[in-house]
């Protein structure tokens, strides 16, 4: 189980960090007040400012309310979390198919591993879903939408 | 006169109309899908419009929009689980009505003239309000433009529910992604280490898709371990509101659209609360207010009225000042500028026959959804019973298409997958995703504007204060900025002012 506090720690730490990763970006753009435009620096240094600031409110409004943001949990390594975490591992493997071979394969070993995944065992089921779900994207975007889907990495 | 004339040749093209047809349609399937929200819908199908040139796309658009808002009634009345949450005021009386009276074609059709009423008087007033809107705005100069820019930007703190301070960092995120790329003033590059893809800037189509319908799909895959399917068995007679009922509801249908409208108008407001305050209001004034909660009509069409009447209303301030009245809109207004539209004052002298176009879209979408929802409804209402493990891996293959559709490109999709990923994990920790997608959409619109004002004045900060209606606009969105700080404070005052009172007496 997380807790909100832990959460906000994190996110807090994060966020200063992006903050002033921006501040040190936007410095070398040019800044010149007083003179008219700014520059194209001084709008992104603010807003890394702003973050710095708000990233250390949060930190301390959660300091100040760190009981009742402990007591506010959420799921983070239940079997239901666990499956998702392993859907991202699909889903990354299918990004690296839909690079090297194309929408078409890549989906066609997707849908069936999401399937099975969320405990459809009837190949039947899977077999008709991943078929209808294709021919439909390939009448629908392919044909009628004239939509490009990628293209198998030899044929681009 | 001309502009209308172009605007009716553009919109009753035969191509467009199928667009307009088939986006509600669209809409309507997944607004009925319950757990997909509108903004999802929007998110999801919006992909599809690239495939049409200039208006087509933005008549499916608007479609998809009213469609997915009216969609999520079904599966409250039938599942008690609204697809949206605007739909969730339809669920106290709709479900018993369905289920307790037995009347599950009777809910439907009451909630399907609640919506497309709703739907058909917000488009009017759009039509009527929003040129007047508009002339004024015209005379709005840089500083009142970025002014509006950053009361759009203030609606933030009403959309981040679970926490403000995120959600403002959450907004400043979208407004520095927005910076990302080619500085339109300048020309300098700024943060593209290197990347011809981020060059151009990060396109708003993945991170949209990932963050509204990427992450939700994830959350679905979580929710629906070692879920039960449960087949839903509906059997519908008839679906069209009997005269005796049009005759009970009509005073409210009227009340509850104004309110809608109304509510719409507001930026930071939204069709869920439009729909509490029309149910509200009904059972306030009704005769049958004991009857509230056990299928009474009144009490489905207010909300769903109510919440169909904000699409119009939304799109006042949307069209007429280039700010979103809620999420949904915020999606809406990057949408319209992806399909190549500035919503704002100019729209309206610039590409007139396109305000024109949009206003008998609307007005054509509604109608169109009623007409479905009154002969399709038989359809609809198979959709709640599709297994999720059949929807979800339907859904996530379509979020790569949409991805992959806007630019043809794989980065594109990297993007919406870490949006995705990121997204999942956004919302366990109520950091609002709306707050981002605001930040993006109108970081441009603030910045080009701040920068222009302050040339305007020779780099002085007092120009914003000087302009009386931009002076306004920052103070308004201060206070509606502060509002969620200060108004439990006042509250507190005024609290103490009367225990003080109450002892002294």
């Amino acid at each position: 189980m997380g807790n909100m506090k832990k959460a906000n720690y994190i996110i807090s730490v994060i966020m200063l960090l992006i903050g002033v990763g921006i501040v040190a970006l936007a410095s070398s753009l040019k800044i010149k007040l007083g003179e008219g435009d700014p520059g194209a620096g001084f709008w992104p240094m603010m807003l890394g400012v702003l973050i710095i600031v708000f990233s250390v409110c949060l930190l301390f409004s959660t300091i100040k309310n760190k009981e009742k943001l402990e007591a506010k949990a959420f799921t983070i390594a239940t079997p239901a979390n666990i499956r998702v975490y392993i859907l991202f591992g699909i889903i990354i493997l299918f990004c690296l198919i839909l690079y090297f071979l194309g929408f078409y394969v890549g989906a066609l070993l997707f849908i069936p591993a999401v399937m099975y995944l969320l405990e459809v065992r009837s190949v039947k089921k899977i077999v008709l879903t991943t078929v209808i779900t294709l021919a439909a994207i390939y009448v629908l975007f392919g044909m009628l939408l004239n939509i490009t889907l990628p293209a198998p990495i030899f044929m681009r | 006169m001309s502009d209308i004339l172009t605007a009716l040749g553009n919109v009753f093209t035969i191509g467009n109309l199928a667009g307009l047809i088939f986006g509600t349609g669209a809409g309507i399937l997944i607004g009925a899908m319950p757990g997909l929200s509108v903004n999802m819908g929007i998110a999801l199908l919006f992909p599809l419009t690239f495939a049409f040139q200039g208006v087509g796309g933005i008549l499916m658009l608007l479609g998809i929009y009213c469609g997915a808002i009216y969609g999520g009634s079904i599966s409250a009345i039938l599942l008690k689980t609204p697809g949206t949450p605007a739909s969730v005021a339809t669920t106290l009386d709709g479900y018993p009505m369905a289920t307790k009276l037995k009347q599950p074609g009777r809910a439907l059709g009451l909630s399907t003239f609640g919506s497309t009423f709703g739907g058909v008087f917000s488009a009017i007033c759009l039509i009527i309000f929003s040129p007047m809107l508009a002339s004024v705005a015209l005379k709005f100069s840089k500083p009142e433009y970025f002014a509006l820019a950053v009361f759009g930007l203030s609606i933030i703190t009403s959309v981040s529910s679970g926490s403000i301070l995120k959600g403002l960092l959450g907004g400043f995120i979208g407004l520095f992604i927005a910076t990302i790329g080619i500085d339109n003033l300048s020309g300098s590059v700024r943060f593209s280490f290197g990347s011809t893809y981020l060059l151009g800037g990060i396109s708003f189509v993945p991170i949209l898709i990932g963050l509204f319908a990427f992450s939700q799909v994830l959350q679905s895959v979580e929710d629906c371990y070692k879920e039960k399917y449960v087949k839903t068995d509906v059997k519908l007679t008839r679906v069209f509101p009997t005269w005796e009922d049009l005759k009970r509801v009509f005073i409210t249908l009227l009340r509850s659209s104004i309110i809608g409208t109304f509510i719409g108008c507001v930026p930071g407001t939204g069709g869920d609360i439009a729909s509490f305050v029309s149910y509200d209001q009904a059972k306030r004034w009704s005769k049958y207010k004991d009857n509230f909660g056990n299928g009474e009509p009144e009490g489905i069409v207010a909300p769903e009225a109510g919440n169909n009447s904000v699409s119009g209303g939304a799109m006042i301030p949307m069209l007429t000042l280039g700010i979103p009245g809620d999420g949904a809109t915020a999606i809406m207004l990057g949408a319209l500028m992806v399909q190549g539209m500035q919503p704002g004052p100019l729209l309206f002298k610039e590409q007139a026959s396109s305000v024109y176009a949009i206003f008998i879209g609307l007005l054509l979408a509604n109608i169109v959804m009623g007409l479905m929802g009154f002969s399709l409804i038989r359809v609809f209402v198979k959709v709640v019973n599709i297994p999720k493990e059949i929807l979800i891996p339907i859904i996530f293959t379509l979020t790569f298409v949409g991805a992959y559709a806007y630019n043809n490109s794989m980065n594109d999709v990297f993007v919406m997958v870490f949006c995705g990923f990121l997204g999942y994990f956004m919302n366990k920790t109520e950091f609002s995703m709306s707050a981002i997608v605001i930040g993006i959409i109108l970081g441009s619109l603030a910045e080009t504007n701040f920068r222009g004002a302050l040339t305007m004045s020779d780099g002085k900060f007092s120009i914003f204060l000087t302009h009386p209606i931009c002076a306004v606009f920052l103070a308004l969105a201060a206070i509606s900025l502060l509002s969620p700080v200060l108004g439990p404070a006042v509250r507190k005052l005024l609290g103490k002012d009367k225990a003080k009172q109450e002892t002294e007496a």
